[in-house]
């Protein structure tokens, strides 16, 4: 179990990004994580793995912990080597790395290093080009040479590389045309069966509570609603905010939407 | 045309000297974004260890002295990196460069006060020894010097490319937080960088410090010539390091060879100046250097 309890984080010593929150992944499960731009669903990722100190940021009140153990204060490498491992918004390939040596370069961390031989390295290696063939035919290419997609791919091989029981993943398909987003989700669905947990994180919530049996909407750096993905995807509101049914394109905010229909009740 | 072989000969083995000091800067601004401006005194480092472990001190054998003074120089930079560098990280670059700078001159300083200013020989095996080739004659300390640099060079672009901690490398330099994010342990792969950038400027200074020269504390403001080697590859660029060294030992040879004759225009210490003379002409040209890529400066 992936566990963040009451979790707030504060950037530069001054700005709040996450006000108390909880949220639980548990071994081979999925989760999506729902919320519009500035949530803090980013926030809350990186408090999970470790990369706060990367933003001048840190954990003030609360805890993050694996299968009960505290994570706070432990070097995200390390986070990786117990088996958490995140794929960070906007893909991020080492860029003049070739796309095997992008997946090279993650044998240095992950899982059950320690003893591990260079024959142990090359299964690895074919492990991931099993689960993603493609990237066995760009092997050679410069992974800043690839598309979207095959960049996405590629930072979630990388990831797998690490052999990860815990797979985060932050705006999977952002950017990417429906015809590629699609099957990428299925592959990424699929990852469950390899004994991976999975948090998805995406702002479109329709993508993401196909994968996931559990969804945390985020609003404001504060969890606002938390159910069975099957309940969240029958919520009106939920539709309205984060399926776009139903909706101009607007903005707006769950609580004040519940409030509203509450008074509607009220009133009528 | 022996004189012109020679001529040759002593621009490479100098340009070899400044590509791997060159070498070393590029390797750590690359995996740390720092410019460790106390380079050149690492050369100093191996110039006067090896007068401690070898013949005139402790009385080890030359290669035992040899492994000694780059192990010691490693350690040197990897405490320096340890206890002052990392604590100073985030902060800006500015903070970080005048801090190396001011423990170049501790370390200069802390040199001179224990060995003395006096030039001393630090007792090569190979001595003055030279070469005859045709009617050229060339010192072994040349020769050597040539022949170690594309050891070590070749050594390290196998590392880089090849190893497992080479490619972590890489990537680190490239995005930290996404290295850190699969797992790629920054903080070794910063150890690394100091320590293989010291071990190189270890050798190169004592090739720097053999026949005909010697151990003097001057010899970091020869290092510190090579620095424009760096920026004239463009910083960030290992090739561009190599290249840019050899272009600076070359040009300062030559313009040592021929000033004589225009010396009542350029003077006799033309040659000091050469390096920044090609600096300027090329970033001139190529304002982010030979091989290097633009808005090097990470935050
Ligand atoms: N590096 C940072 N420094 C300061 N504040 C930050 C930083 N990163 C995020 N924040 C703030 O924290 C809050 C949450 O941001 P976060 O990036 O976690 O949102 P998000 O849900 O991931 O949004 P998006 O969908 O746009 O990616 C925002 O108010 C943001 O301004
Ligand atoms: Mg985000």
């Amino acid at each position: 179990m992936l566990r963040a309890e009451g979790v707030e984080v504060v950037y530069g010593g001054r700005v709040v990004g996450l006000h108390s929150v909880t949220l639980e992944l548990p071994p081979a499960g999925a989760v999506a994580l729902l919320g519009a731009n500035g949530a803090g669903k980013t926030t809350l990722l990186r408090a999970l793995s470790g990369l706060l100190t990367f933003h001048d940021a840190e954990v003030r009140k609360g805890q993050v912990s694996l299968e009960g153990e505290s994570l706070l204060d432990v070097a995200p490498e390390q986070v990786v080597g117990r088996g958490v491992v995140v794929v960070l918004e906007g893909r991020r390939v080492f860029e003049p790395l070739t796309v095997e040596e992008n997946l090279r370069a993650a044998m240095l961390g992950g899982q059950g290093r320690a003893g591990r031989s260079g024959s142990m390295d090359t299964d690895r290696l074919d492990w991931v080009y099993g689960l993603l063939p493609p990237l066995r035919h760009l092997r050679g290419r410069r992974a800043g040479f690839l598309s979207g997609g095959e960049q996405q791919m590629l930072a979630i091989g990388r990831a797998m590389m690490t052999r990860p029981s815990y797979l985060l993943l932050d705006e999977p398909t952002l950017g990417l045309a429906p015809t590629v987003a699609g099957p990428l989700m299925e592959f990424v669905a699929g990852l469950r069966e390899q004994g991976t947990a999975l948090l998805v994180v995406e702002q479109n919530a329709g993508t993401a509570l196909d994968v996931a049996d559990h969804g945390y909407i985020l609003e404001s750096g504060r969890v606002v609603m938390d159910k069975p993905s099957d309940a969240l995807r029958r919520d009106p509101d939920v539709m309205e905010f984060y399926l776009g049914v139903g909706e101009g394109g607007q903005e707006g905010s769950l609580r004040e939407v519940k409030r509203y229909r509450r008074r509607k009740r009220w009133y009528s | 045309m022996a004189a012109l072989f020679q001529l040759v000969v002593s621009g490479v083995a100098l340009g070899c000297i400044y590509a791997l000091v060159a070498l070393g800067f590029v390797l750590i601004f690359r995996a740390t974004g720092v410019l460790n401006f106390a380079h050149p005194e690492f050369l100093l480092l191996g110039a006067y260890l090896i007068l401690t472990f070898g013949s005139a001190g402790l009385g080890l054998p030359w290669g035992l002295a040899l492994i000694a003074t780059i192990v010691v120089t490693a350690l040197i930079a990897v405490s320096f990196n340890a206890v002052v560098i990392r604590r100073m990280m985030g902060q800006p670059l500015f903070a970080i460069v005048i801090v190396t700078l001011g423990f170049g001159i501790a370390l200069r300083q802390i040199i001179s006060v224990l060995y003395g200013d006096a030039p001393r020989a630090i007792g090569s095996p190979w001595g003055a020894a030279t070469v005859t080739v045709g009617e050229a004659t060339i010192t072994w300390t040349n020769l050597i010097t040539i022949i170690v640099t594309v050891l070590i060079v070749g050594a390290f672009l196998a590392f880089n490319r090849f190893s497992a901690y080479g490619i972590g490398m890489r990537a680190a330099a490239f995005d930290e937080e996404a290295a850190a994010a699969v797992g790629i342990p920054n903080r070794r792969i910063h150890m690394l960088a100091w320590a293989l950038a010291a071990a190189i400027a270890a050798i190169a200074g004592l090739l720097l410090a053999s026949f005909p020269r010697s151990a003097v504390p001057e010899l970091s403001f020869v290092a510190l010539r090579a620095i424009p080697a760096a920026v004239l590859g463009g910083f960030d660029s290992v090739a561009g390091a190599l290249v840019g060294g050899m272009l600076i030992g070359l040009a300062e040879v030559s313009v040592l060879s021929t000033q004589s004759g225009y010396a009542d225009v350029v003077g006799t210490n033309f040659h000091l100046v050469s390096a920044y003379v090609v600096l300027l002409a090329v970033l001139w040209v190529r304002p982010h250097g030979l091989f290097g890529t633009p808005e090097i400066e990470r935050v």
